[in-house]
């Protein structure tokens, strides 16, 4: 598929909207492993505009990280894309060799990975590790360098950047840390920033301190930032869209006033009344009944979420649906909200 | 619910302190003169951020950790006078259980559920009866809300939510009076939160069992406690009813703590954020108030003298010159 067709299955298109930064279609992946082929991803599309933040939402398992990893083509070596395309800025990510993602990796596009201390190098000091990739990508030299990563690291205001520049990983707080990863992440002031749960395992102080900096420098810059959570009630507050994936499957896409305040998708739905955050009493909080289905299983039903769903009937087992647009922004994939 | 007096404390933390030495005059002040108490059946919330000393005040609750002062008033004993060596034979032992925080690393990867519920009524309750404990264990199991088909098998064979059990049911084996949990949900995926929850509310309810629920995911404790002991750097700065704490927090560091929950309404709404790190907890100024620096509203008076506790509304504490 070339990029032209890309865009016409944008419901977007119509609105005259500009082809998208990131625009992934029909996406599927699977895992080859021993115990049989593991269905990770299937049919996802989605697309990220200049300057936007895009929520990725979904319990463990649910194939946002591997998602991510697609799209920078670090995936594991038993992953094997089945379908779809994936589009950078005119660039076939896919069809890409090795040699020409690396170009773009830590420059064009960047990640941030859960669990900054293991993220980092354990045995550079932090200024170093931020040279290593302006001497790659930016193409800086002697004494520039320095000065360069303490700019880095002054962005992302660490305090007193001169001396932490000195230190190594260890010495810093766990806070601390992810922000010298969002800094060797900004160094190149790439376009695409994929965040995968930045936060995790952070104080809710430092939490919001860096989600106000990464939405703050994404503004500054018209970064777009695709910000994989499974706390849904962060992608609201800060995303501008929000995509919930279940088992595999992009079950809706929208706004995200639009997606936390009416949810279409029985799974959406669910995970909003799961959380405690929208709850006025723990018997007000409605748990997700079952577990996700065995993404190994040979014949799993086309909607993935039906063994699961409330609402399911016998056409979720057997019909194949595609994403229904419910407006133009708006997409989801249920029986229930199609008709 | 068993309406247990709530008017004589259960447990009395009084002046308790836990300071660790570091190096030559170095002392680390993580548990610095915490006084609280919590009442029969009453749940308690411990929040604060990572290295506030909220892990180390609950293991020395719990005595697994020995306290270097201070009283902790457990019904008409004092427990701080026992060793934890010792108390872990001690027959009170099993008045104070606590539910850790990953169940991966808390269960014995070689004993089957079975076993580790077992293990619990053998050394804390003297059961030897092999039917009896097989009874008991059952028992538990299904208060647990976990099929008793799946106590022969091992953690690995289990997933997620039903080790949080397995740990639940082990707390509870000896009839504890006081449950600590610590952080029981945070492993857990949304969709496992809410049952695990709700499975807590249900088991206080029935059992009259007291929570000290150390979380630092804030919603969980405005829904699950009664009342609220926020800590930062070893002190207590604020402490009263939940519902009341998380309306309208009174102490700036509380203020900072609730804003930053997220909150999908305060889009784009610049909250008033801490700014900075915290001060070393290594040889603290016994003067100044330990969020003195990243505090929004410091004042020099706040580096010269530190307030302790004071009523603010009934039954509601803070430790600040402005609230």
């Amino acid at each position: 598929m070339s990029p032209e067709t890309i865009i016409h299955t944008d419901p977007r298109a119509a609105a005259n909207v500009p082809p998208p930064l990131l625009g992934v279609d029909g996406l599927s992946l699977e895992f080859r492993t021993r115990s049989g082929v593991v269905r990770a991803l299937e049919d996802v599309s989605l697309s990220l505009q200049k300057g936007e933040l895009l929520g990725v939402v979904g319990e463990s398992g649910s194939g946002k990280s591997v998602f991510a990893y697609a799209m920078l083509g670090i995936s594991d070596a038993a992953a094997k894309i089945t379908r779809g395309t994936a589009v950078f800025d005119g660039m076939d990510l896919l069809g890409a060799t090795e040699r020409e993602l690396r170009e773009i990796r830590g420059r064009e596009v960047s990640m941030i990975f859960q669990s900054p201390r293991t993220s980092l190098n354990p045995i550079r000091k932090v200024g170093h590790q931020i040279e290593d990739v302006l001497r790659r990508h930016a193409a800086v030299r002697g004494q520039d360098l320095r000065e360069r990563a303490i700019d880095c690291l002054k962005r992302v205001r660490i305090p007193d950047p001169a001396r932490r520049y000195e230190a190594y990983p260890f010495e810093l707080s766990g806070g601390m840390c992810q922000r010298i990863l969002i800094a060797l992440a900004l160094a190149c002031q790439p376009s695409l920033l994929i965040a995968d749960e930045p936060t995790t395992g952070l104080d809710v102080t430092t939490q919001a301190a860096i989600m106000d900096l990464i939405v703050e420098l994404a503004h500054e810059r018209q970064m777009a930032t695709l910000l994989i959570t499974h706390d849904l009630a962060m992608a609201a507050q800060y995303c501008d869209r929000i995509a919930v994936m279940h088992a595999g499957h992009v079950v809706e896409v929208g706004s995200a006033q639009v997606v936390l305040h009416q949810p279409q998708h029985p799974y959406t739905a669910r995970l909003i009344a799961s959380t405690p955050h929208t709850a006025d009493s723990i018997a007000a909080m409605q748990p997700i009944p079952g577990s996700l289905p065995d993404l190994r299983a040979a014949r799993l039903p086309p909607c993935r979420y039906s063994a699961r769903c409330e609402y399911r009937t016998e056409r979720c087992d057997t019909e194949a649906l595609p994403a229904v647009p419910i407006d133009a922004t708006h997409s989801v994939r249920c029986w229930r909200a199609a008709a | 619910m068993n309406a247990p007096d709530r008017n004589i404390p259960l447990l009395r933390v009084q002046r308790l302190q836990k300071h660790f030495k570091v190096g030559r005059n170095a002392m680390l002040h993580a548990v610095d003169d915490i006084s609280f108490d919590i009442a029969p059946g009453e749940s308690v919330g411990l929040v604060g951020e990572s290295g506030c000393g909220k892990s180390t005040l609950s293991r020395v609750i719990a005595r697994l950790a020995d306290p270097t002062g201070g009283a902790l008033q457990f019904e008409d004993v004092d427990l701080a006078a026992h060793p934890a060596a010792k108390f872990a034979r001690d027959a009170r032992r099993g008045v104070i259980q606590m539910v850790f925080q990953d169940a991966n690393d808390s269960l014995n990867p070689r004993y089957t559920a079975f076993d580790t519920i077992a293990e619990s009524l053998r050394l804390l309750v003297g059961m030897k009866d092999a039917a009896q404990i097989k009874a008991r264990v059952e028992e538990l199991a299904t208060w647990v809300g976990l099929p008793v088909d799946l106590l022969s098998r091992y953690p690995h064979q289990l997933s997620g939510g039903q080790k949080a059990r397995v740990g639940i049911a082990r707390a509870l084996a000896p009839s504890p009076r006081l449950l600590i949990l610590d952080e029981p949900t945070a492993a857990l995926d949304v969709s496992v939160q809410a049952t695990v929850l709700q499975l807590l509310a249900e088991l206080r309810d029935r059992l009259g069992v007291a929570y000290l629920f150390v979380s630092h995911d804030l919603n969980v404790v405005r829904l699950l406690c009664d009342r609220v002991v926020v800590m930062y750097l070893g002190k207590v700065v604020e402490e009263g009813p939940a519902a009341e704490v998380f309306r309208a927090p009174r102490h700036p560091y509380t203020q900072a703590l609730v804003a930053a929950i997220p909150d999908p309404d305060a889009r784009g709404r610049k909250s008033a954020r801490a700014e900075g790190e915290p001060r070393s907890p290594i040889n603290p100024d016994p003067r100044a108030c330990r969020f003195h620096g990243r505090c929004p509203r410091g004042e020099p008076k706040c580096e010269l003298t530190l307030l302790d506790l004071k009523e603010v509304a009934p039954a509601h504490r803070v430790a600040c010159h402005f609230a």
